[in-house]
């Protein structure tokens, strides 16, 4: 696909980086608000795809998103099997821990932790699964962007050329 | 073929089913409601007198606290209790990208394959 005119190219550099700060906060946010790995990785494809109309669909390299995607997920099993030293299969190994990140913080005054109060938790909770999220999240951006990439250079490539 | 007014009646009744059941369901964001709990002694659906499943009272008792730690229990319910169906739901997507590659992948230019293609190869 050619490269869109001057003013779809403008309008798209404004746009990109809101549009991908919402998505990386539904991503990173997705165990304390509503939103998630999938929903947010949808909005950050969203972005790519519209680079891609605007500046042509030889912008993103083939090789890079194979590797995100392939990351995410192999990360997301080998998460799992971290697991499998402490419980189970996929089993919130880091919730129960007094570790630093992810872990549950004392309360001080009582000196035990009694669970998050609603709408209250800190970004750094949750254990797994923060990180179960972003795994998710990098999967799916990197996956409907490879579709929508391949989609392009088959339909429009062969045809117009670059 | 069936015939207009056939299909019409079918959808119509359809529709009186679904709106039905959502009659039957309970208020938005009320936990209460009538529910029909299963009593293996009795062998027969009784009308529930708790005001939850035990599933939803484990689940919004312990998903704050120890067990997941998340604040967000719809998260903790996807990725902790159920991440085994969300691993199934990425690895389907995975399955995707891979069927959308192999289907088309005269697009790309590699070696070899991309030249003799007409359609879809690139110079």
């Amino acid at each position: 696909m050619k490269p869109m005119s001057s003013v779809v190219r403008t309008i798209t550099k404004l746009l990109l980086g809101p549009i991908f700060l919402f998505g990386a906060y539904i991503i990173l946010h997705g165990h304390l608000t509503p939103g998630g790995g999938f929903q947010g990785g949808a909005i950050i494809a969203t972005v790519m795809t519209l680079v891609l109309i605007a500046f042509g669909t030889r912008v993103w390299k083939k090789n890079i998103l194979s590797f995100i995607e392939s990351t995410g997920l192999l990360a997301f099993v080998g998460l799992g099997f971290l697991g499998l030293g402490s419980g189970f299969f996929l089993f919130n190994f880091l919730a129960g821990s007094d570790s630093l990140f992810f872990g549950k913080v004392i309360e001080p005054v009582t000196g035990e932790f009694a669970g998050w109060p609603a709408n209250s938790a800190p970004l750094l909770s949750g254990g797994t699964v923060p990180l179960l999220n972003l795994f998710v999240g990098m999967e799916v951006v990197a996956a409907l962007t490879l579709i929508i990439i391949t989609m392009g250079l088959f339909a429009f490539d062969g045809k117009e050329g670059e | 073929m069936i015939g207009k007014g056939v299909k019409i009646i079918f959808l119509m009744s359809l529709a009186a089913l679904l709106l039905l059941t959502v009659y039957e369901m309970r208020d938005f964001g009320e936990p209460e409601g009538k529910m029909y709990i299963y009593d293996p002694v009795a062998g027969e659906n009784v009308d529930g007198s708790v005001e939850r499943t035990a599933m939803d009272d484990f689940f919004l008792a312990n998903s704050t606290s120890d067990e997941t730690a998340t604040n967000n229990v719809v998260s903790a319910v996807v990725f902790d209790y159920r991440g085994f169906d969300t691993l199934g739901e990425a690895t389907v997507l995975f399955a995707a990208v891979t069927g959308v590659m192999m289907a088309l992948r005269g697009a790309f230019p590699e070696k070899g394959h991309a030249k003799k293609r007409k359609g879809g190869g690139v110079k």
